[in-house]
């Protein structure tokens, strides 16, 4: 051993992180460093201007949060109280295949294998000869959701209640104001101020210190560009690039208004297809989240506002907002000793609430590959492979939504029904076309579950199921199918409804 | 469409131990709605005198409802936990399989040692790891019952012969059939089998045809190629220093390979000039309604003994792809894709192997491999992908193994004060110690299974 190690050397390097823009995914970024990597003696620093509004992405999340928010060691009912957050079981998606049309992505699986079969093919073979209910009735999430029920999973996988998992509705500026506290409490320094310029290093595509308005230059050994969209950092001074998936995603806007709740919440998220897009409902304690997102070759602004307040459950609580956005991913998430974090690092539509969970992905492979001394290329590379395949996979089955359908109603639906779509996605369909089979891989968000849910939801039908599931014989089959769904309502109908489990676990102030 | 499979026979080319084990798991699988024929032909490669199989094996036994008991017993099998890497100058060190510990604060086990061991005061990883201290020491932990270690898990050697001829009764008890010998494939339309023309003169029609016969042609359209085949040589070795592990040496132009059975060692000697045909793989081992499995679809040098796995990854992917009509074209391609990346993921692990001891080419940049060595010596992060066949742990094995020391540690085990890492990982290593001690020595173990059955009062069948 040749005197100093690399970690001791490396003392010497990163040992102040500078996160540019509050905002979800700047204090997600400010927690999660605050309560990891700041231990190790860095120093932890957020700017954000009160003048800027965050967009508040992402009100609706996916059950990885519950992972985040435990390893920072929050509480639950504390964390769920403060955000008027509700619990989500899955989202609702109506008139996707069809007008008219509705099914629930669950979180958590269909079915049982049996006979080493997977379920849906055992359920595709007797529906077909119409044996077997909707795919939905032997989902316990779905079921909850239906109902209105919840109580949290069971640990023994051989309980029925062991085959889901759930997350969160929040108000995710109030998640971000709630992460604020907490990273504070744990020595982050806020900095209020604008920024006006980044400084590069000479002749590198390091940033050596960003300008404020009133002309304070603030550095740091890691810059964590969180600035949204315009992506301050990542594009502006270091010209990173973007590469453009409109083509496949063509949803360009969008108009949120929160409204009044007109009962108790439901425990899943709704998205509803529209004429030039989708709206979303999002239910949390104090209110409901509402919000279209259009295409703007199809739908002016006026228009998309008009309709969405036109089919609000409730009175809407504010003026409509209205955000404009380009489907894609940075080129480079990561270059020099910048990584974009949350929209300036790509954008998906929040159309399976995976803009939270992105900004998650990216916080922990930042933390696993965090550079203590002199900012490795190498890293940087190893960031954006990692990303890059998470995005893609994410693209690849949001495309699924919108060109899985047979809809003729709008130029809109006539549009993405007839794209062209990525071969990754094609060769996925054609598979489960043939024989109901789900094209498996390792790293990606979306597992079998949620690809039959959505395949299934939007008239993408098997031709065959896969031969092994004749195996069983039908009567056995049936009386299988048909116990597994009774033991679903059963279990289902004795548990709380959703608005008591929140009244007892964690209620909010009221708003 | 309702019922699905239209798959009435099988045909199975090759009565080998990969055309014997697709046989029978069809069989088993399909039962009576699917009938399986297994067709020798000329080309048929002999079983190799050994097999050695990875856990996840363990997998289509079961499906089959095998007890890798039994199979041991009948194969003159041995309980393989690791494979034991002998390099130069009395250096050794073990690739075992399952995981070494659990990770600690967000950290990975290995990366508390680590940070212990740049700091200076820590030994090596292996004592550490109970399957690597098993599979060095001989010894056997059926069931573990181990104070918060990871269960060791445990492959099989196994005679290539007598697993064969298992094979071949499981086949048969299941229901497949053998037919006579092939005299001709008869050829149809793009690129199809119309039917097999044997020697009895009867044409045999399949659904399907599974190319079991080990023997890969030479440089088709397709054939990703990885050099000229070494020549094998195997022998029977009297010796038997540890029956719990593989041992293998990387030598100047060759491998020596021990692997040891009930009683007997075998050793193959793998290198220099004189091997037949060429190694790689079909990048299409399914073409028209001929699927290519085992040697016939893919072969590798001996290093880590890849030939079982590559039997298995055939017959998992065809298992989930089973095709329910005349047109198989989704399901081929989609083989094709599954395989051809699992058999490039599996030589790039023994590519790993020779990279690190030298014996080949640094990767270019835009090699998949480059990532996991950048990323291992940089931070000690184990990087796989999609379709690989070794998990994280037994890629750790092989880069601490050969030396590849990172350059650091994840910081995130500074949570945990020194002292307290240092003693639990003493902790940890006692339990390991203490674990290794109530484990059986294998040669008991193997001396129990194989010893001769009593035949019952009635004086036996």
């Amino acid at each position: 051993m040749s005197g100093m190690h690399e970690n001791a050397r490396a003392r010497d390097g990163v040992r102040e992180v500078s996160i540019i823009g509050g905002g979800t995914a700047g204090w997600m970024t400010a927690a999660a460093l605050a309560r990891l990597i700041a231990p190790l003696g860095v120093k932890v620093r957020l700017i954000e201007s009160d003048a800027i509004g965050t967009v508040g992405v992402g009100e609706a999340t996916l059950p990885h949060i519950r992972f985040f928010n435990e390893r920072l060691g929050i509480d639950e009912a504390e964390f769920m109280a403060a955000t008027q957050a509700t619990i989500k079981l899955g989202i609702e998606f109506r008139g996707w295949g069809r007008e008219g049309d509705s099914y629930i992505h669950p979180f958590g699986d269909y079915g049982r294998e049996a006979g080493g079969v997977a379920f849906h093919q055992l359920w595709r073979r007797l529906h077909a000869e119409g044996k077997a209910g909707r795919i939905c009735d032997y989902s316990l999430p779905v079921v909850m959701a239906e109902q209105d029920r919840f109580a949290p999973p069971a640990a023994d996988p051989r309980s029925v209640m062991s085959s889901f998992s759930y997350a969160y509705q929040m108000d995710a500026t109030l998640y971000a104001r709630f992460l604020r506290a907490f990273a504070e409490g744990l020595g982050v320094e806020r900095v209020e101020g604008r920024i006006v310029d980044a400084a590069l290093v000479p002749d590198t595509d390091h940033v050596d210190h960003v300008i404020l308005e009133d002309g304070r230059r603030i550095g740091g050994d890691l810059f964590v560009d969180c600035s949204g969209f315009r992506g301050l950092l990542i594009e502006g001074a270091l010209k990173a690039g973007y590469e453009d998936w409109s083509d496949v995603l063509p949803c360009d806007r969008a108009v949120a208004v929160p409204c009044d709740s007109a009962g108790p919440p439901s425990p899943y998220t709704r998205a509803t297809a529209r004429k030039a897009g989708w709206q979303w409902r999002i239910p949390l304690q104090h209110r409901l989240g509402n919000g279209y997102v259009y295409c703007s070759d199809h739908i002016g602004d006026q228009e998309a506002a008009d309709d969405l307040l036109s089919c609000l459950d409730a009175a809407p609580q504010a003026e409509p907002r209205f955000l404009r956005f380009r489907t894609g991913r940075r080129r480079r998430q990561w270059v020099g000793n910048t990584v974009a974090l949350g929209l300036s690092a790509g954008f998906l539509e929040p159309l399976e609430s995976t803009s939270i969970y992105l900004i998650q992905a990216g916080i922990t492979t930042l933390v696993e590959l965090f550079p203590e001394g002199p900012v490795d290329p190498l890293d940087a590379a190893e960031f954006d492979r990692v990303m890059a395949l998470e995005y893609e996979r994410v693209r690849d089955f949001l495309v699924l939504h919108y060109f899985a359908t047979e809809r003729d109603d709008s130029p809109f639906w006539d549009r993405v029904r007839t794209m062209a779509i990525p071969d990754s996605l094609s060769h996925k369909m054609e598979l489960f076309r043939r024989r109901g089979s789900v094209v498996q891989y390792k790293d990606g968000l979306f597992l079998e579950p949620s690809w039959l849910a959505v395949y299934l939801g939007q008239r993408v039908v098997p031709e065959g199921h896969d031969p092994l599931a004749d195996r069983m014989p039908l009567d056995k089959a049936e009386r299988y199918l048909a116990e597994l769904r009774s033991q679903i309502r059963r279990t289902v109908d004795a548990l709380p409804r959703h608005e008591d489990f929140l009244k007892r676990h964690c209620p909010a102030a009221a708003a | 469409m309702t019922s699905g499979l239209r798959t009435e026979r099988i045909a199975v080319l090759g009565e080998t131990w990969e055309g014997w084990l697709c046989a029978a798991f069809l069989a088993r699988l399909l039962g009576r709605m699917t009938q399986v024929v297994v067709v020798p032909t000329p080309q048929d490669a002999g079983a190799p005198p050994a097999l050695a199989s990875l856990p996840s094996m363990r997998g289509l036994h079961d499906a089959m409802g095998l007890d890798e008991h039994d199979l041991a017993r009948a194969c003159e099998g041995t309980f393989r936990l690791g494979t034991l890497h002998e390099r130069e100058a009395g250096r050794s060190f073990v690739v075992p399989f399952g995981a070494p510990g659990p990770s600690l604060e967000g950290a990975a086990f290995h990366q508390h040692w680590l940070r212990l061991k740049v700091q200076g005061d820590e030994g090596g990883f292996e004592p550490h790891w109970l399957g690597a201290v098993l599979a060095r020491s001989g010894r056997f932990l059926p069931q573990a019952e181990v104070e918060g270690l990871p269960l060791p898990e445990y492959g099989l050697h196994l005679s290539g012969a007598a697993y064969a001829k298992f094979m071949q009764r499981a086949a048969l008890h299941y229901g497949a059939k053998r037919a006579a010998r092939l005299a001709q494939a008869l050829p149809g339309n793009d690129d199809r089998i119309d039917a097999l023309r044997l020697e009895d003169g009867a044409d045999l029609r399949a659904d399907l045809y599974l190319d079991c016969t080990g023997t890969a042609p030479d440089a088709a359209a397709g054939w990703h190629d990885a050099g000229a085949a070494p020549a094998l040589a195997w022998s029977e070795d009297s010796t038997q220093p540890n029956l719990s592990a593989t041992r293998m040496r990387l030598e100047e132009d060759a491998e020596d390979i021990l692997i040891p059975l009930a009683g007997r060692s075998i050793r193959l000697r793998s290198g220099g000039p004189g091997g037949e045909g060429r190694l790689g793989w079909q990048a299409r081992s399914w073409r028209g309604n001929l699927v290519a499995i085992g040697a016939a679809a893919c072969r590798l040098p001996p290093l880590e003994m890849p030939q079982m796995r590559i039997a298995q990854i055939g017959i998992e992917a065809l298992r989930g792809l089973l095709p329910n009509g005349a047109d198989q074209r989704v399901e081929r391609e989609e083989f094709n894709r599954v395989t051809s990346e699992a058999y490039a993921r599996l030589a790039d692990f023994q590519r790993l192997h020779r990279i690190l001891a030298g014996r080949a080419a640094q990767p270019a940049p835009d090699d998949p491999l480059a990532r996991k060595i950048e990323q291992f010596e940089s931070r000690g992060r184990v990087v796989t992908y999609d379709g690989e066949s070794f998990d994280q742990d037994s890629h750790l094995a092989v880069m601490l193994g050969h030396g590849l020391m990172p350059r650091r540690y994840d910081p995130l085990t500074e949570t945990v004060p020194a002292g307290e890492a240092r003693s639990r990982l003493k902790q940890h290593r006692r339990a390991v110690l203490r674990a290794a001690e109530t484990a059986q020595d294998q040669g008991e173990v193997a001396r129990i299974l194989h010893a001769p059955r009593r035949r019952s009062a009635g004086g036996g069948r």
